[in-house]
């Protein structure tokens, strides 16, 4: 954030603390909200490495049920596509939260 | 195949629910919570010049090497 946003808020009397509620965090969120929802929905498939360290996640039942009845490929897909919906459904709530983080935003900014 | 699928199905979504997202939810947070410090350590004054910041810009950088590569 740049100084002169701190300098601003107080030069119309704000607090620090009101500064940082009202200025500093609204742009702080929206600029971050992308990268660390992106960031969430890695994880989520990267938990999938868990297995390895034999944590009965998703993977590891998958693997475990694959071993039962001999049908890997049935198995890995299935949970592919549930992997899928997960992060699907995360892409949407990271939509709407980028558009809630924004809506402070002038909807004139870079238009006519 | 379409028996296969119906029973383990919910087995699978249960230890997604328990196990995936609990997973993903802490390993997040615990994420955040270093980079929170990291950062907070690299923009300190008082530690500027200190053996404690550039350790906390070797530790960044080796866990962004091991992340991505």
């Amino acid at each position: 954030m740049p100084q002169g946003q701190w300098e601003a808020a107080s030069s119309i009397g704000m607090t620090r603390s009101q500064t940082l509620r009202r200025i500093i965090l609204p742009q702080a969120i929206y600029i971050s909200v992308p990268p660390l929802a992106n960031s969430f929905i890695s994880l989520v498939k990267d938990t999938s490495l868990a297995a390895t360290i034999t944590i009965v996640e998703m993977f590891e039942v998958s693997q475990q049920i694959a071993a039962e009845n001999y049908q890997p490929l049935i198995m890995y897909t299935l949970v592919a596509l549930i992997y899928a919906v997960f992060c699907s459904l995360l892409t949407i709530g990271q939509h709407y939260l980028e558009k809630h983080s924004h809506r402070h935003l002038n909807k004139t900014v870079g238009g006519a | 195949m379409w028996e296969i699928v119906t029973t383990s199905l919910p087995q699978l979504i249960m230890a997604g629910i328990k196990y995936t997202i609990p997973l993903s939810l802490i390993s997040f947070a615990l994420g955040l919570m270093l980079a929170l410090i990291t950062a907070l350590v690299r923009i300190s004054k008082r530690v500027k010049n200190s053996k404690l910041s550039k350790g906390s810009l070797i530790f960044t950088f080796g866990y962004f090497v091991q992340h991505h590569y």
